[in-house]
């Protein structure tokens, strides 16, 4: 069941379809879509890289602020309540498009900082905060629902790590900059691993934020896949820049998950 | 006694072939397009009252979803046939079509497909499509006007596919600000004087992400080139990237002249992303001149968020294009004939004269505009310049254009590279 | 530890607090907003209206069943996957595990839109659309990755020798998972379904594309009020509020009655 899509997707891109091999037809197979991608005048690999860009900055402001307010949670000794996780209980285009609310000219964030920014005299006329070419809406969105993950999945691992430790750690006169980067860091490091590719991975599939946070260009390539899909009818497009999707996630995971086995490796259990 | 027999034979033939041929004479026609044209419309009403349902596909805002249901339960209370309406989404209902199609599915579930020109081209060309020419069949056809008949965006509809109504973008403006015609561009000429003299009170839709943008643009190109260049010509694509890189007015090509227009516009080289975004800047007194659907002025003004003391609308010269949208009978249509009384009524004069109060379109039928109420007729979103605010003259006397489907996802797909990305 | 509130966490928790809830403060406007002109800051009049015209449609009504129903289904049928499947990757942490979590994984990272497009052949040969049950592995495809990892967490952090201890002891490996796993893994687990869940309450794409159109659920309800080009946010902001403020309702049950705190493990 999980492999089926990502076999029709493959074939696809080269113009194949299961349902016709398996009718007995003579498969036409096709590099137009692979040319077409990578051809650079295309905005298929400007918008690859766009996304991928975007997604790293979002996920490296989720996890850190995500990690430091687990952090100081957990030395105040207060629980997460879940009020907390409200915003995944919202709808993702409830949320994105109530974001794109707050953020238009007329929003009361972009009032807010837009207000700010002239009174310490920075800009002259009002910044566009959402659907503008540096993606500001995207991480907006994208970060307020990444961020509430973070917390939650760095909370458990923290809290876990006995107090003797940090009180040892604070009697050796230690700062809490260094408890947090001798003591809570190196032992929740599998945890901010995998969560960081989960919350990178999450960022670059998600498609309702930036279709309705991001700007006329660049675009996420899946805003691009979907306009390809539902406009044009375009599925050759649209498969080829699925497989560069599976082969962008397949890298970036390659590259955690080897970091995590020798983490897990060289932890004792 | 054979010869009784014989009687006996011969009496039970007559007797039986008197039955049986009454029987077959009662058998329901199943409708083909092949005897489709010859029957009368009493017979093809008989036949959509035995077939007792007929099931509408459409898509639209929440508006036209009530609109469109209420439609079917007037339909079902009028007629005595089942009317069921479901909302959804062009694309998927095509989707399905065509895939019901590739499968060989003779009886699908869908009778009526409400579809605009790119997706009735998908499904035409798939054969998913009941190829019949509805324009000739159904009574209430003739007042469409002839061409939207038989072209939906000057694509070839052969009649297939039949307008019920159209839609139509117009300028919309600050009605208590400036003053039509003299504060505003009456004319495509006067656009450009007019941002350089407002910059940051114009703006248009991107027109990737709403219609109100690619249909200012189509109309741009049309007032650029010229109409004769786009008129129902075959698209070629060399030949459209030659025409765009041509010199129009002002010495400068289309790109160049949208380039220069973006410089004035509201927060350059950000485009609203959907209609939406494009109303609420202007609801929100951002900019002061856009085009936009009269059908979504209407309803925001509805939702309360558009304040209708601000709504002025007229269309620039030399004119607007715009699109009839209509419905097709899928090729495994289950109620053909049923689909055929119903195409009919959404034609018929009460329902066309509902369209303008109830959603904000034009009737594609033309005389059902004396119908509309003038309380209707006088509210702030319909064009005030005429002949537009006069749908009939309009319509007879001109000037009435279409948008050309490929030419403009041709502009729409290059609007990206030499628009957005510069 | 327990200090009074200084000027520090005052700031740091509104900014938090404030950066979560703001959107949530504009969901309740548009819901209540009879009239309001863009222009000005706050709605001129509200009132119920959204509420009253959201509910009058069959479909959405039905919605609620559909979208509340599918939820537990397809979390109890993940579960049933992922439990198993879970205890093998946790306690057995080799190669084939990490290839397997890596392989399952590529699902999440794409598109559920190219899924989408990928699955939708399938299900029309199979005369699988507009079909109820058929969802449920749809709705399942998003939800097994996190679900996975939640699961298979919990019991990585389990002693391995607590099994060995049983097994000694003479319990085989059913009631080893009984009586020594689920009671520490439950929290896991737990969370692993309520991530299932919620994923089912929130997955649109695929319901549009495969459930169209009998089978509504309620973010595909909402998806017709701000998806594509027609955009009417006050309805769906309506909607929502009846969809989030309950489930806000059964965290906080959770929350005090059966003291769960959210404990994913490991991450």
């Amino acid at each position: 069941m999980v492999f089926l899509p990502i076999v029709n997707v493959v074939l696809g891109s080269f113009g194949l379809s299961i349902f016709e091999i398996l009718k007995g037809s003579s498969p036409k197979i096709t590099l137009r879509g692979y040319l077409r991608f990578l051809n650079p005048s295309e905005p298929y690999l400007q918008s690859l890289f766009f996304t991928i860009y975007i997604s790293l900055i979002a996920t490296a402001i989720s996890i850190v602020a995500g990690y430091f307010f687990a952090v100081y949670l957990v030395m105040k000794g207060w629980r997460i309540s879940m009020i907390f996780t409200i915003p995944l209980f919202t709808p993702y285009v409830v949320g994105a498009f109530m974001w794109w609310t707050l953020l238009y000219p007329r929003g009361y964030i972009s009032l807010i900082i837009n207000g700010i920014l002239k009174y310490l005299g920075l800009i002259r006329y009002p910044i566009p905060l959402v659907n503008d070419p540096y993606g500001i809406g995207i991480l907006f969105g994208e970060v307020w629902i990444r961020f509430v993950t973070a917390v939650m999945m760095f909370y458990s691992p923290l809290q876990l790590i006995s107090r003797d430790l940090t009180d040892a750690a604070r009697v050796l006169g230690a700062s809490t900059w260094q408890v947090i980067r001798r003591v809570y860091i190196p032992l929740t490091k599998y945890s901010l691993i995998a969560t960081s590719a989960i919350i990178l991975l999450a960022t670059m599939a998600g498609v309702s934020i930036p279709l309705i946070l991001g700007g006329s260009w660049p675009q996420f390539l899946n805003v691009m896949i979907y306009l390809d899909v539902t406009e044009t009818f375009n599925y050759l497009s649209a498969y080829v820049s699925g497989v560069f999707y599976l082969i962008t996630c397949a890298i970036l995971g390659y590259i955690f998950f080897r970091f995590a086995m020798k983490r897990v490796v060289m932890q004792t259990r | 006694m054979e010869v009784k027999r014989l009687l006996v034979v011969i009496l039970a033939t007559i007797l039986l072939s008197g039955i049986y041929v009454p029987l077959s004479l009662a058998q329901p026609i199943t409708l083909t397009k092949k005897n489709v044209y010859s029957l009368s419309w009493d017979e093809i009403l008989k036949l959509a009252k035995r077939e007792g349902e007929v099931i509408w596909y459409g898509f639209g805002s929440t508006y036209e979803r009530d609109f469109f249901t209420k439609l079917c339960e007037m339909f079902t209370k009028k007629y005595g046939i089942k009317a069921t309406y479901v909302h959804g989404h062009w694309f998927d209902t095509v989707q399905r079509l065509i895939s019901e199609k590739e499968a060989g599915k003779k009886v699908g579930g869908i009778d009526v497909v409400l579809a605009w020109s790119k997706p009735f081209e998908m499904a035409y060309e798939k054969g998913a499509v009941w190829d019949v020419n509805l324009a000739e069949i159904i009574p209430n056809a003739k007042g469409i006007p002839f061409v939207a008949k038989y072209f939906h965006d000057m694509y070839p509809t052969n009649g297939r596919h039949l307008p019920i109504l159209a839609w139509w973008v117009g300028f919309l403006y600050r009605k208590d600000i400036l003053k039509y015609p003299d504060d505003v561009p009456t004319s495509f000429d006067q656009l450009l004087d007019w941002v350089k003299k407002h910059p940051g009170k114009f703006t248009y839709c991107d027109p990737n992400k709403g219609g109100s943008g690619h249909t200012f643009l189509m109309g741009l190109a049309e007032w650029f080139y010229g109409y004769d260049k786009f008129a129902f010509t075959k698209f070629d694509e060399k030949y459209a990237g030659k025409l765009f890189s041509s010199p129009g007015k002002y010495g400068m090509n289309f790109w160049q002249y949208l380039n220069e227009l973006e410089k004035y516009m509201y927060q350059p080289g950000n485009y609203p992303q959907g209609n939406k975004a494009t109303i609420e800047l202007f609801e929100a007194g951002e900019v002061w001149l856009e085009p936009m659907w009269v059908s979504i002025t209407m309803q925001e003004v509805a939702t309360g968020r558009l304040d209708p003391s601000w709504v002025g609308m007229y269309i620039p010269k030399p004119t607007m294009p715009g699109p009839f949208d209509g419905v097709f009978i899928p090729f495994n249509a289950p109620h053909k004939a049923a689909a055929l009384v119903f195409i009919n009524f959404l034609l018929s004069p009460e329902v066309q004269k509902l369209i303008p109060q109830e959603i904000g379109a034009y009737p594609a039928v033309t005389e059902a505009w004396k119908l509309v109420p003038e309380k209707v007729k006088k509210q702030p979103w319909w064009p005030i310049n005429p002949p537009y605010n006069d749908l009939v003259k309009w319509r007879n006397f001109g000037p009435l254009w279409y948008r050309h489907a490929d030419y403009m996802f041709f502009i729409m797909k290059k609007w990206i590279d030499e628009v957005a990305r510069k | 530890m327990r200090e009074g509130l200084a000027i520090w966490d005052i700031i740091i928790l509104s900014i938090v607090v404030i950066y979560l809830f703001l959107p949530m403060v504009v969901l309740f406007e548009y819901a209540f907003a009879e009239i309001w002109y863009a222009y000005r800051l706050f709605p001129s009049r509200i009132g119920l209206k959204w509420f009253t015209w959201v509910l009058r449609h069959y479909d959405t009504r039905m919605a609620f069943i559909y979208s509340y129903t599918l939820a537990p289904l397809t979390m109890v049928a993940t579960l049933a996957l992922c439990i198993p499947a879970g205890y093998v990757l946790g306690t057995r942490r080799g190669k084939l595990s990490l290839i397997t979590e890596n392989l399952v994984n590529m699902n999440m990272a794409l598109p559920v839109i190219v899924i989408g497009i990928g699955l939708l052949p399938f299900y029309v040969h199979l005369g699988l659309l507009n079909n109820y049950w058929a969802l449920v592995p749809a709705h399942m495809i998003g939800a097994i990755p996190y679900t996975l990892r939640c699961v298979a967490a919990a019991f990585a952090q389990v002693p391995r020798d607590l099994e060995e201890i049983a097994r000694v002891l003479g319990a085989n490996r059913l009631q080893a998972i009984r009586k020594v796993y689920i009671p520490l893994t439950w929290r896991g687990i737990l969370a692993g379904g309520i991530f299932a869940f919620s994923w089912s309450l929130n997955e649109f794409i695929l319901t549009l594309l495969l459930g169209f159109p009998g089978v509504k659920t309620l973010p595909v309800a909402i998806y017709e009020y701000v998806g594509g080009y027609y955009l009417t946010p006050q309805p769906a902001a309506a909607l929502s509020l009846l969809i989030v403020l309950p489930s806000i309702a059964i965290a906080l049950f959770l929350e005090k009655y059966v003291q769960v705190s959210l404990g994913l493990g490991g991450g």
